[in-house]
């Protein structure tokens, strides 16, 4: 499986895309594509996992069962973050002018690919 | 040589080590077979001092007493043996060689008769005769014989039968001169034996038939001749169908001998090949029983193993869970707490809005200390959102406000330390502050964080939520508070 050959579709596809990456849950990074200089996942994979740890837990405390999809919108970027099988997760970053809902749907449409090549 | 000697010198040792035993007469053989007469003598002698009647041994010392010359020593042997045995044949053969040797031609001839009485067939014995009845003649013949008075002693009455009997075998194989010859020197002994007479006419007779030329030979010998010819035909042929007939059996007994005893092996391979696979079962099975225990013996251990583990995590989690209820009755807000902080002065930190005068009816808590205007907007959104249940929350995690049912305490706590940790990472990722967080669960329902000038409003939204419209609530909302 050519993890950066799918995310590097996925961020072709959306427009004001920043980046994308295939991340484990303990932070380390499998693959990545970046548009922008000042976006690397690889450095950032530990808050990556932090962020998903942390809707893990929120999702458990309120009864939301597992979590599957977590947006997070800063000052800067929007990023769109989706569970693949139990230990990965992947991951969209969008300028603040990024098309989120293509974003979503992109992300989606890669998943299955994901969970095949992680499997 | 070197053979023989090394023979003597085993057998004299076996002799030295038992010297009652018969080995003396194969020691002295051996000695005769080396050359060695004189002491192959001896040790017959001191053999036969121990075993008298031995007649082996005295065949051995009479044949080496011949070879010695010591004609009379060896007689004297050998007439012991014909003593002991009257019909040995090798007796009655060496005392006519030696009566030959000695001039005693009656003695010689009538010695190589009697061992062709004894056995027809001997054809040493009828050449000795021969030999005998030859050099006997010559001695004849000649004029100091002629002249001797004391010619061959006329031989006695039963030398006469015996020599008649030499005539006879001479007759049966068609040797008819040399039976006239016989014959005619039994007459010149005793010109009256009348059966000499008779003998030697028809074998005149049969001389005359067979020397004339075209002679018709008479019935009764053709017949004779025939019926001996068959005799012997059939006796050779009973004689090889005997043989063939003992070969056949001694065959068929080694056959069966062989098979038998093959037979026998391969019962016993067989059954030691039982049971060696046996013996080789059984250890398998042993070694499988145990395996086995050991399996069960490992596998209850690890039960237990797993039993104790259990029980010690079901003990921890007995423990975290009452520790963590204590940690929340210790942090559960009480309503006086609530009360205080809406009525306390933090109404800078969750509104920029004028302080709103206190509401007429009994006013809710947590509301009690926001603007009208927040919260209504608090309202709509929560109503036109189907919202479940919210928090809004102080920076500090106080609760401001509390819409739907559930622990709300527990709840802004880990509200507060989701949205604290993630704000924090998305400052270390370079985005700058953080705005939203929403988290969809597998129910599709989500929990919404949006980050408000009155504290941060934590929203559980319904099942099937549009999450376009809810985001242009959200930022409908952040606009109004």
């Amino acid at each position: 499986m050519d993890f950066k050959a799918a995310l590097q579709e996925m961020v072709s596809n959306v427009d004001g895309s920043i980046g994308a990456g295939l991340v484990g849950l303990d932070g380390l990074v499998i693959d990545q594509v970046s548009v922008r200089s000042d976006f690397d996942i690889t450095v950032a994979g530990a808050e990556y996992a932090t962020i998903i740890k942390n809707a893990l837990k929120a999702s458990q405390n309120f009864g939301l069962g597992r979590t599957s999809e977590i947006m997070i919108s800063t000052e800067k970027a929007t990023m769109i973050m989706m569970t693949v099988g139990q230990d990965y997760f992947a991951t969209l970053a969008l300028g603040l002018d990024g098309n989120l809902g293509r974003g979503r749907l992109e992300l989606k449409k890669q998943l299955s690919k994901f969970e095949q090549g992680l499997a | 040589m070197a053979k023989e000697e090394a023979e003597i010198k085993e057998l004299s040792k076996k002799l030295a080590q038992q010297p009652d035993s018969m080995v003396f007469v194969q020691l002295a053989d051996a000695y005769r077979r080396a050359g060695d007469l004189e002491q192959s003598v001896q040790v017959c002698l001191k053999g036969l001092e121990r075993h008298p009647t031995y007649t082996t041994a005295r065949a051995v010392l009479g044949r080496n007493y011949l070879d010695l010359g010591k004609l009379d020593e060896a007689a004297s042997e050998f007439r012991q043996i014909e003593v002991a045995d009257p019909e040995n044949i090798m007796a009655h053969r060496m005392l006519g060689q030696i009566f030959l040797e000695k001039g005693q031609y009656a003695e010689a001839i009538a010695r190589q008769q009697r061992v062709l009485a004894l056995d027809p067939d001997d054809t040493t014995a009828q050449e000795l005769l021969q030999e005998a009845l030859k050099q006997a003649k010559q001695h004849e013949s000649s004029p100091k014989a002629a002249a001797a008075p004391a010619a061959p002693a006329p031989a006695g009455q039963s030398d006469q039968m015996q020599t008649l009997k030499v005539a006879d075998i001479y007759i049966k194989k068609g040797a008819f001169d040399e039976a006239a010859e016989v014959l005619q020197e039994v007459l010149a002994a005793d010109p009256s034996n009348a059966l000499a007479q008779q003998k030697l006419k028809e074998v005149n007779q049969r001389r005359g038939s067979k020397a004339e030329p075209g002679a018709k030979a008479s019935g009764e010998d053709e017949a004779a001749k025939r019926k001996a010819d068959e005799e012997a035909k059939q006796k050779a042929e009973a004689e090889a169908k005997r043989k063939a007939d003992e070969e056949a059996k001694q065959k068929a007994d080694e056959e069966a001998r062989q098979k038998a005893e093959a037979e026998a092996k391969r019962k016993a391979d067989e059954e030691a090949k039982q049971k060696a696979e046996a013996a080789e079962v059984r250890q398998r099975a042993e070694a499988e029983a145990e395996a086995a225990r050991l399996a069960s013996e490992a596998e209850a251990r690890q039960r237990e193993a797993e039993e104790l583990a259990q029980k010690k995590a079901a003990e921890e989690a007995q423990r975290a869970a009452e520790s963590e209820a204590k940690e929340r009755q210790a942090n559960k807000l009480s309503s006086d707490d609530i009360l205080s902080v809406m009525a306390g002065g933090s109404e800078e930190l969750i509104s920029d809005e004028p302080a709103a005068a206190p509401p007429k009816e009994a006013p809710r808590p947590a509301a009690a200390g926001l603007s009208d205007a927040v919260k209504a907007s608090l309202a709509d959104f929560i109503r036109a959102q189907a919202i479940e249940a919210s928090l809004l929350l102080a920076p500090d995690g106080k609760v401001l406000d509390a819409q739907g049912s559930g622990d709300h305490a527990a709840l802004s706590v880990s509200a507060t330390a989701v949205f604290h940790n993630t704000e924090k990472a998305a400052r270390a990722m370079n985005f700058g502050g953080l705005k939203q967080i929403m988290i969809v669960g597998e129910d599709t329902r989500q929990i919404l964080f949006v980050s408000l000038k009155a504290g941060v409003l934590v929203a559980l939204t319904g099942r099937n939520t549009n999450l376009g419209l809810l985001r242009v609530a959200v930022n409908d909302l952040v606009k109004r508070v």
